[in-house]
């Protein structure tokens, strides 16, 4: 073990650490802030609007808890960027750097084959990448937990792509497009931007292709709210007594005439009675399946990745 | 050598980094451009519309707009210091890297000269890649109305045009000293990464208190005013904040609004511009201070 850790240890051993402290230190900086978030809340009773057991004020109107939850915001932010983030560094270096510094033949030429090199590499770097995505995945499910008393994220939509398996996914899926690009580029600096750019693309486009492949429901709540437990697809609507969800103009326009010109708010809660704010949304039940479909798909899209990376490996040629 | 040969040397090793970045720019600021516009259309129109009813769709299509914003500034913020941080790594770092620095100071007179060339290149490419962004980021805080500092702005950046450029310009000032001391390409991109966050975190946290200093109660807060907080005046004509002003209010069972009147604190038009100038200034003495140590880095380093 140490004979296989040692050489890539030694090779790598500042992005390692650099990669390493960076998800230590916002860990640690979001375990903190979700201890005090939490003690706050649970000092206090108080629970954030438009969760169950709603307190008028909500622990957003507290000064104690308001203060901690952007710090707390911009931390869960970064937990869910930096495993996608170590899995394009390491990825993107795993092979280019060894083209680009001139060493590729002498590395592959210690080992029985270039795909066994190849394998090995994956290997370890994935194991890094698991171990961030999993530190990453905990800390970011304790902060979305603390920050929406008295929540649980688990099994809803509350901050979904924040925390869980999906980031330890994500990671893998940087990786997988790193190795690619830099065993295409063999340059380490393009291939990580290319890396980064065509990583997020990927993030995106499986969020929006996983939510068009469940059934929807029509829920009813007020403009502006947000229930955390549902992901919502279409909001802002209006429920039109035939049963269409229609945009709030058109609603509108159904009220008595001249009353929105003369008297806007009895406009809009003559809207608000006979065409109720409503959205589409896919339930939080299904959240657990939506997840697992992403993930199969970022997981697919790495795994062609590196299959395409360990054709270019045993075949390049090199200068 | 005349310049054209110059530049061909210094940036065709690394034209694949160009061309990601020329493309970053040219779509970072065509987005920001296209929403610019469209705000300003839908503003118009707002202005025109009359009546809640025919109201409604541009103000719709203004919410709608309005949700990208944080995501644009951010990337106008963001992009001229990738394009800095790249750019500058490949400064010095990418020939020590593969090992080509020996044989470029070889054919040049001088390693400063060999570096000044470079600089002037790579720097203007720096700039080149941050004028479009910054133009376009001018034109939709032009479209926002006025400026906000960085503690409340949308995004947490500030988008003044001219000091998008020169943190471009410092962020490759910094990663090119890492990179002359590092030796290796990504090592030192990610060593600057964090050499440029503590800088330029801590020159806006020191600009941020600047702009507190001068600021001062705005009647009007029209476009290329900066606001910097925002304060109440009691009854006496005193100036308290609102957190203040709510606990005097409770103490009193007084209502809020009957007691206070809600006062804007920024600056105006001239004196912001003036501000971003000491500001931008300052940076670019601040990148020259990384110039010279990267000139004295290249200088004594004894070449792999």
């Amino acid at each position: 073990m140490t004979f296989l850790v040692g050489p890539w240890w030694r090779a790598n051993r500042f992005v390692l650490s650099w990669l390493g402290i960076a998800t230590l230190l916002t860990a640690s900086a979001g375990l903190v802030v979700a201890g005090q978030l939490q003690s706050v809340a649970s000092t206090l009773g108080c629970a954030i609007p438009s969760q169950a057991g709603i307190d008028d004020a909500g622990c957003l109107a507290v000064p104690a808890f308001r203060d901690l939850y952007a710090p707390a915001t911009a931390m869960g932010l970064l937990l869910a960027i930096l495993p996608i983030f170590a899995g394009a560094v390491l990825g993107s270096q795993m092979v280019a750097r060894e083209i680009d510094e001139g060493t590729a033949r002498f590395a592959w030429t210690l080992e029985p084959s270039r795909l066994r090199w190849f394998v090995e590499g994956i290997i370890r770097n994935g194991l890094f990448v698991l171990m961030v995505g999993s530190v990453c995945g905990v800390v970011g499910y304790a902060l979305v937990a603390t920050e929406n008393p008295p929540a649980d994220p688990g099994g809803t939509f509350l901050g979904y792509g924040l925390w869980g398996p999906i980031l330890v996914v994500r990671g893998f899926l940087g990786f997988g497009i790193g190795v690619l690009c830099g065993g295409g580029m063999g340059r380490t600096l393009p291939a990580l931007l290319i890396t980064l750019i065509v990583s997020a693309a990927l993030v995106v486009s499986a969020l929006v292709a996983a939510r068009t492949f469940y059934p929807t429901e029509i829920r009813m709540f007020g403009h502006g709210d947000s229930p955390a437990e549902a992901l919502i697809i279409a909001g802002g609507m209006n429920l039109a007594p035939d049963g269409r969800l229609i945009m709030p103009m058109e609603a509108l326009s159904h009220a008595p005439p001249g009353l929105a010109e003369s008297d806007p708010n009895a406009a809009s809660a003559w809207v608000d009675l006979h065409y109720p704010p409503a959205s589409t949304v896919i339930v939080g039940s299904n959240m657990a399946d939506v997840q697992v479909h992403e993930g199969v798909v970022l997981l697919a899209a790495s795994a062609l990745s590196l299959t395409a990376a360990a054709l270019l490996v045993s075949r390049r040629r090199l200068a | 050598m005349n310049v054209t040969v110059i530049a061909r040397v210094a940036v065709r090793p690394i034209r694949t980094e160009f061309t990601i970045l020329a493309i970053l720019s040219a779509f970072v600021s065509t987005a920001l451009a296209l929403i610019a516009g469209r705000i300003e259309a839908v503003l118009v129109e707002l202005d025109r519309c009359g009546g809640p009813t025919a109201c409604q769709g541009p103000s719709q299509t203004l919410a709608t707009l309005l949700t990208f914003v944080p995501l644009s500034r951010l990337a106008a913020f963001l992009l001229p210091l990738v394009g800095g941080l790249i750019l500058g790594t490949s400064l010095v770092a990418t020939d020590l890297d593969r090992r080509t620095a020996v044989f470029a100071w070889s054919i040049t007179p001088s390693r400063s000269r060999w570096l000044l060339e470079r600089v002037l290149v790579l720097g203007s490419g720096a700039v080149m890649f941050a004028l479009p962004v910054a133009f376009a980021a001018f034109l939709l805080q032009r479209a926002l109305g006025p400026e906000y500092d960085a503690a409340l702005s949308i995004g947490g950046a500030d988008n003044a045009g001219l000091l998008l450029v020169s943190q471009s310009i410092l962020a490759f000032s910094i990663a090119g000293w890492v990179g002359s001391i590092s030796g290796r390409s990504l090592s030192s991109a990610l060593a600057s990464v964090v050499v440029i966050a503590a800088v330029i975190g801590g020159l806006t946290i020191g600009f941020s208190a600047w702009r507190q200093a001068e600021a001062v109660p705005l009647d009007e807060v029209r476009a290329g005013a900066l606001v910097v907080d925002f304060g109440v005046r009691d009854p006496d004509g005193r100036l308290l904040s609102v957190d203040d002003a709510m606990s005097q209010a409770a103490r009193s069972g007084t209502p809020f609004d009957d007691r206070f009147t809600p006062v804007v604190l920024g600056l105006r038009e001239s004196n912001y511009s003036l501000l971003v100038a000491g500001e931008a200034g300052i940076e670019a003495v601040t990148t020259a201070f990384f110039v010279g140590l990267t000139f004295i880095a290249v200088q004594y380093r004894r070449p792999q």
